[in-house]
């Protein structure tokens, strides 16, 4: 893990000055940190293909909170799914820090997801052998800053509890755990997938909260795929995907507190 | 149901693969070793016993033609050849001198040998060698040799290069004396051998002449002899006929006599008879005439009892009759009538005092004048009652007047009153009521009375008891006499009182009289009527017996008079009987007269039998003598002649020589009892032969070399597959029970639509069937190319001209039966005990748990990272596979770890006897111990180095009443060349005097250091035990075993140079008494080679051990990542490389192999000692030698293929769909 750390050491430098740098596009005084254009995907052949994303392009800026909506079968976690590196698309490109994300080898993706992108998941995906700290510490010592672990779950509320085990957990307190997860890599993006989907309401809202927390008082770029319609109005901004393809984007320039949302 | 196997086989197909593989690999391992073993096996006995080696030797001190026909005539022998045998060496076609042992034979008797190559010689003298020696030494077919024959060196042809039985590569180490021969085989022509000596033949025929003339004047005097001898004998055959005439006559009087006298005995027999039937029958009539008595005794008895009976009877029923007769007398009768009319409830003591008072006014009455008799009747006094009654009152009232009380109170004061007026109506009223004044008393004292009794009765009166008493009587009826009625009163009184005595109850009231009446009347009568009935009995019971009533007395009297006769009879029988026996004792005496007459005339009728018998005899034995001799002479001077005639024979055919090995080989038809054929022969040879050594094929050193060299193998080939086939079924269960439990999805839906959990375990047992059956066919394929790669091994080691292959049925089947039962049984646990999870949780996949690592563990993953954490855990998470993995792997640490056993182990032979005991380079053998000069001129050659004597000596050691057979080497002191060491390893130095003798005899002689034993009655101090696992010798000076003589073989043992040992046989060709040497090096090498076969096994185990290993672990490493795809996947997702989760993965391979280690290699130590004290023999010795190298080995072996499996397994992690895993909910 010593390799580690140098080889990991010159990406987070250039990750600190890639606001700077022809990296980052301004767009009415935003900085564009990904850029996908034309994404088509299908799965299947002749009369059962299906397009899961049909010529989808698309820039997430810098510090914003952007929602994804669409009902089930839209193409939203496809979508997701590409932009964290995760799938490749059968045309367009993604490009991201002037990196081609298509062009990118296994190895170069693992990279990506690893530095720049932070998951979070509708079931959490904790790992349940581990404890909490112990789930944020092991993205943590692939991180540039491995003293980060207790400030991240301190971060989403749960500093109490460090070492509970994800079965001792409620599921908001696991989601949250997963959140410091995905934040304890210093990600440029984080990406959330149906993030409220598998909690009640209360729990879903307090989860809501703390990405929103992240994104006002931290500056995170947060991206959030969900079939709830209400959530679309605490982004700044929020599209609509229907049978792969975005129908309807909106920027909201008063977006409602978390707090005061009900759905 | 059945479309459900191939569904299941589909999606498992990697797991049931390598169950099958696993089950495959067992079954062919099991096939395939004990295949290949059966196989040498039958090779070897088809080789050696039916095509090579005769069926039994005899090793004699001389062979010769006529000896071997006379054992070709034994029934059952259908062939016998001839062989010597010595040792002499051949130089080559490099001038190298090659010891070799030659059997020379005469032709036509030539043993049957494999030819692996020939060449036509054109006539030359021609030799063959043996394949192993040719090879070694580069000769080959059509080669020339020159072979020492006596003193010179001949040239032979080296015709073929063959095998025979002695030189099979088993024989190289010869165990049983632990002498290591690496000399070759030849065999030639008799004439290489033969030793021939005309000077002798010459001699011996002298001696046959002389033989021969003895021989007919011996015949001669023999003849007359036997002519006076039976000229003697027909004269006393002549005498002896004269006699037995005479016999004959005296014979026919005597049997006359005997006649007659026979007849008075069967008379007087008659006689006897008659009278003990007499005497039979008065025994017999005595109890008939007690049992007459004693029935008499009874009837008179019965006859008594009637009589009493009848008269008791007769007379009850007289009381009876008198008792009634009172009860039916007419004023009774009348009384009853009466008084069943009166109330019954009337008290019979009422009636009394009525009947009382009464009477009393009656008396008033009468004082009155009114006179009433008997036959007044009731009615009539009844009317005058009233009249009384005031006649009563009037006086009560005149006594009672004052007037009259004055006047009694002046009579009270003494005045005289007789005077006064009234005087006279007094004392008549008083007299009416006491007759006081009338017997002469005072006026006063009647007065008081008189005025008493009348109060009484005006009382009475007043109270009406007067009226009612007269009412009482009335009711007995208005005519009733006052005498009547008097009597009927004392009738009643009498009456009660007697009724009461019968009843038995008090009787108050005329109801109670009128019943005890009725039923003590009625109850006479029954007593009657029984009585009557009961006599009525006991007369018909009489009448029935034939007696009368009357006549009972007579009948008495009768039977009386005939018990008296009866017993008069009784009284005389024993006088009869004492008469009748005398009669017999007097008969018997007759008889035994007449026994003692004809007894006398069988003696001398015997006596002169047996002289005449005697005679007989004499004149029989004295004939058979004369015709015994006669034919004795006869047939010995035969005998000479024909032996004479042989020896003649056999000086002619010039055949008679001796060895030191001469053999007889013998073969016998099919079928034969070869024991007994071969004892036949050994006697058949008599004392024309020294028999030195005799035996069968099955006895034969050749045998039991082969046995002892292929027991190690046989071990090999059965114990350790089987041991390795056992733990491929553990494995296999474990297996196929890790399957169970992945199908238990499967297990839950097929519930879940109805099936029951029997079809659900049929589904699974059937998958399972086809599973073994396929590991079985694939297992059996192995087995055959194992077994078939392994035989040709053994066929060219040995070498074996032909090779039959053959399957170990018995294993190949076991191993087949049991891959069935054991995957069947793990299948049929498994599936029982998911079927009992309720379907709805069988269903779902189990919700992740998080492991608790132990506390062992614990200490070393606290401060690990957390993929280290996570790795640990989740190959903790479940035990059972992790357990299961660990057995699998530890098992084959276990067989590697063993099988490096036996490597070690043989070379700790081989480094025992050839680096630590043996410190010489050759051994030269010769006929008897080198003398000095000997000894002097070889060890001043400049090419040898440290030489010394060493003598064999074959004895047999004693010691606390048990004797073993030793072999004793004697030394010379202080040699480095011979090192012994006890069982610690310790040097042991050679005594000075007594012996050093081998730890197994010791243990067999019960001795130990300190003891004496006892050899050829000299006395030895044991002064070690040494530790040998090769060999077992004993070890002495050789100035201690001079008292013990020269030894069996001379030898002489010394250091020399590989380079120089041609240079050795050479010198040694010209020096006395050389028999064969025998080089360090080149026994080493045949002893290596021997134990090269092992090598093969071994590794074949070890092969498959790494492959077994190789498989479950990748199994198990596969298993766990699957398990823990979704995880692996997210950390994939967030960004973890492949080789990063590698890495922590491999914790859990470090962790497997850690465990297995610990557990496989102990295990392994144990079973290694089990095989190697299995396989090692008296001779032989396989000690467990494995040391920190072979541990170390073992582990890298172990290490390198779980390294490789974790990189196979691993591989797989490139091909995970990193979103469609996410995505999957739990």
């Amino acid at each position: 893990m010593a390799g580690n750390k140098k080889k990991n050491a010159p990406a987070a430098e250039a990750r600190e000055a890639a606001p700077a740098a022809e990296n980052k596009r301004e767009t009415g005084g935003r900085s564009v940190i990904l850029s996908a254009k034309d994404l088509c995907k299908t799965y299947g052949r002749g009369e059962a293909a299906v397009h899961a994303l049909d010529k989808v392009s698309l820039d997430i800026y810098e510090g914003e909170l952007l929602a994804i909506l669409g009902s089930s079968g839209s193409g939203k976690s496809t979508l997701l799914n590409m932009l964290g590196g995760m799938d490749q698309p059968d045309s367009g490109s993604i490009t991201i820090g002037g990196r081609e994300l298509s062009s990118l080898r296994d190895r170069e993706l693992t990279r990506y997801r690893r530095e720049d992108v932070g998951f979070v998941f509708q079931s959490f995906n904790l790992i349940a052998e581990l404890t909490a700290r112990e789930n944020v510490a092991m993205t943590a010592d692939i991180s540039q800053d491995k003293g980060i672990v207790r400030d991240m779950l301190e971060l989403v509320g749960l500093g109490a509890k460090l070492d509970s085990y994800p079965t001792q957990m409620s599921g908001g307190e696991q989601q949250r755990v997963s959140i410091a997860r995905a934040l304890a890599k210093n990600p440029r993006l984080l990406l959330c997938d149906e993030p409220t989907g598998a909690l009640d309401y209360e729990t879903g809202k307090q989860i809501l909260i703390a990405l929103e927390k992240l994104v006002r008082e931290r500056g995170k770029t947060v991206v959030i795929v969900t079939h709830t319609q209400e959530i679309g109005r605490m982004a700044d901004r929020s599209i609509r995907m229907r049978s792969g393809r975005i129908i309807d984007q909106t920027e909201n320039p008063e977006p409602v507190s978390a707090e005061l949302m009900e759905w | 149901m059945r479309r459900m196997i191939l569904p299941i086989i589909k999606k498992y197909w990697k797991l049931l693969l390598s169950a099958m593989l696993v089950s495959a690999l067992g079954c062919g391992i099991m096939v395939g070793m004990s295949g290949a073993y059966v196989s040498l096996d039958r090779s070897l006995d088809s080789y050696v016993r039916d095509d090579l080696y005769p069926h039994a030797f005899i090793t004699t001190d001389v062979v010769n033609r006529s000896l071997a026909e006379r054992l070709s005539g034994i029934g059952g022998v259908t062939r016998v050849d001839t062989r010597l045998c010595g040792d002499t060496y051949i130089k080559d076609g490099n001038g190298r001198y090659l010891s070799v042992r030659v059997f020379s034979y005469n032709e036509g008797d030539l043993q049957k040998f494999h030819t692996w190559s020939s060449a036509d010689c054109g006539g030359a003298e021609s030799i063959m060698l043996e394949y192993n020696f040719a090879v070694d030494n580069g000769i080959s077919a059509g080669d020339t040799v020159a072979v020492r024959v006596g003193d010179e060196y001949r040239d032979y042809a080296v015709e073929a290069i063959v095998t025979a039985p002695e030189t099979l590569s088993v024989q190289i180490t010869d165990d049983s004396w632990g002498v290591n021969t690496d000399f070759g085989y030849a065999y030639a022509s008799v004439d290489l051998l033969k030793k021939e000596s005309e000077k002798e033949r010459s001699a011996a025929k002298d001696e046959l002449d002389d033989q021969e003339g003895e021989l007919d004047d011996a015949e001669k005097d023999a003849n007359e002899a036997f002519e006076e001898t039976l000229k003697q004998l027909e004269e006393a055959k002549a005498l002896l006929d004269e006699k037995k005439a005479e016999f004959a006559d005296a014979s026919k009087e005597a049997e006359k006599t005997r006649r007659e006298l026979k007849d008075a005995k069967d008379k007087l027999r008659g006689t006897k008879k008659d009278l003990e039937k007499n005497i039979e029958d008065l025994q017999k009539a005595k109890p008939e005439l007690k049992d007459a008595i004693k029935q008499l005794d009874e009837a008179i008895e019965k006859l008594n009892e009637a009589k009493a009976a009848l008269k008791e009877i007769d007379k009850n029923l007289a009381s009876l009759n008198d008792s009634l007769d009172k009860l039916n007398a007419k004023n009774v009768k009348d009384l009853i009538r009466v008084l069943r009319s009166a109330p019954q409830d009337t008290r019979l003591s009422d009636i009394y005092s009525a009947f009382d008072r009464f009477e009393d006014f009656l008396d008033v009455a009468e004082s009155y004048g009114f006179v009433y008799n008997d036959n007044d009747t009731v009615a009539h006094i009844a009317e005058d009652i009233d009249m009384f009654i005031d006649i009563v009152e009037s006086d009560y009232y005149y006594l009672g007047s004052p007037a009259v009380r004055a006047l009694i109170a002046r009579a009270q004061n003494g005045e005289d009153i007789s005077t006064a007026p009234g005087y006279a109506r007094l004392v008549e009223t008083i007299n009416r009521y006491d007759n006081t004044l009338q017997n002469g008393g005072d006026i006063v004292t009647a007065y008081n009375n008189a005025y008493a009794n009348v109060s009484y009765l005006h009382t009475e009166i007043q109270n009406g008891h007067i009226r009612e008493a007269v009412m009482l009587m009335m009711t007995f009826g208005s005519d009733v006499t006052l005498g009547q009625m008097r009597s009927s009163i004392r009738l009643m009184k009498t009456l009660s009182s007697t009724l009461a005595d019968a009843t038995g109850k008090p009787i108050r009231t005329v109801g109670e009289l009128v019943k005890a009446y009725d039923s003590t009347k009625a109850k006479l009568e029954k007593s009657i009527s029984d009585l009557e009935k009961q006599r009525a009995e006991i007369v018909r019971e009489l009448n029935r017996q034939g007696v009368k009533e009357k006549d009972i007395d007579k009948k008495i009297k009768e039977l009386k008079k005939q018990r008296k006769q009866a017993k008069e009879q009784l009284d005389a029988i024993p006088d009869a009987i004492k008469k009748l026996k005398d009669g017999i004792e007097e008969v018997d005496k007759g008889v035994e007269e007449i026994d003692k007459a004809l007894a006398e005339i069988d003696e001398q009728l015997a006596e002169a039998q047996e002289q005449l018998e005697e005679a007989e005899e004499e004149y029989e034995e004295g004939r058979k003598e004369y015709d015994t001799s006669l034919a004795d002479a006869m047939s010995e001077f035969a005998s000479l002649r024909e032996e004479l005639e042989k020896a003649y024979k056999d000086l002619s055919e010039e055949e008679g020589y001796e060895s030191l090995c001469n053999q007889f080989m013998l073969y016998f038809e099919d079928g034969a009892d070869q024991p007994e054929l071969l004892r036949r022969a050994v006697a058949a040879l008599g004392d024309d032969a020294v028999i030195k050594k005799s035996f069968v094929y099955e006895d034969s050193g050749v045998k039991n070399r082969i046995d002892i060299n292929l027991a190690p193998i046989d071990t090999m080939s059965t114990f350790m597959p089987m041991v390795f086939f056992v733990v491929i079924l553990i494995v296999v269960f474990l297996f196929m029970s890790l399957i169970i439990r992945q199908c238990r999805r499967e297990i839950g839906i097929l519930r879940a639509l109805g099936f029951t959990s029997s079809s659900v375990r049929l589904l699974f047992c059937g998958v399972e069937l086809v599973v073994s059956i396929a590991a079985i066919l694939l297992g059996f394929a192995i087995g055959i190319g194992v077994m078939r790669y392994v035989g040709a091994y053994y066929r060219d080691f040995f070498p074996l001209h032909s090779f039959t292959y053959a399957i170990n049925v018995k294993m190949s089947v076991l191993a087949a039966v049991l891959t069935i039962i054991v995957g069947q049984a793990a299948t049929l646990i498994g599936t029982t005990i998911i079927s009992r999870i309720n379907p709805s949780e069988a269903m779902t996949r189990p919700a992740p748990s998080t492991a608790k690592i132990p506390r062992v563990l614990n200490a070393f993953t606290k401060n690990a990272k957390p993929m280290v954490k996570f790795s640990v855990s989740s190959l903790l998470r479940n035990k059972g596979r992790f357990v299961f993995s660990v057995i699998c792997v530890a098992a084959s640490v276990m067989m590697i770890f063993s099988s490096f056993a036996f490597i070690t182990s043989k070379n700790h032979i081989l480094h025992q006897l050839y680096d630590e005991r043996i410190n010489y380079d050759c051994q030269i053998f010769f006929d008897e111990q080198p003398g000095e000069e000997t000894v002097k001129q070889l060890s001043e050659l400049d090419f040898v180095s440290n030489l010394q004597p060493l003598s064999y000596y074959e004895k047999e050691i004693s010691f606390g009443g048990r004797s073993e057979k030793a072999v004793i080497n004697a030394l010379v002191p202080d040699t480095e060349l011979i090192r012994v060491y006890d069982s610690e390893a310790n040097r042991l130095e050679l005594p000075q005097t007594g012996l050093i003798i081998e730890r197994h005899l010791a243990e067999r002689l019960g001795a130990k250091a300190g003891d004496t034993v006892t050899i050829e009655g000299e006395e030895f101090v044991i002064s070690a035990v040494s530790d040998q696992s090769v060999s077992r010798f004993q070890y002495m000076s050789a100035e201690s075993a001079a008292p013990l003589g020269e030894g069996s073989l001379g030898c002489l043992i010394l250091d020399i140079d590989e380079a120089d040992e041609q240079k050795l046989l050479a010198r040694l060709t010209e020096t006395d008494g050389y028999l064969y040497c025998v080089f360090t090096r080149l026994s080493y090498e045949g002893n290596a080679k021997v134990f090269r076969t092992y090598d093969l096994a071994t590794s074949v185990i070890i092969g498959f051990a790494v492959l077994i290993g190789l498989t479950i672990v990748y199994n198990t490493t596969q298993t766990n990542l699957l398990e823990k795809k979704k995880e692996l996947c997210v950390l994939r997702t967030l960004g973890f490389q492949r080789s990063e989760i590698s890495r922590s993965w491999f914790v859990q391979s470090l962790l497997q192999f850690i465990c297995s280690c610990a557990v496989g290699l102990p295990v392994g130590v144990i079973v290694a000692k089990t095989a190697l004290s299995k396989i090692s023999t008296e001779g032989r010795e396989y000690v467990f030698a494995n040391g920190p190298k072979e541990y170390a080995v073992t582990a890298l072996i172990v290490f390198a293929y779980i390294v490789l499996s974790h990189v196979l397994a691993m591989r797989s992690l490139k091909h995970w769909d990193i979103v469609e895993t996410v995505k999957e909910k739990e």
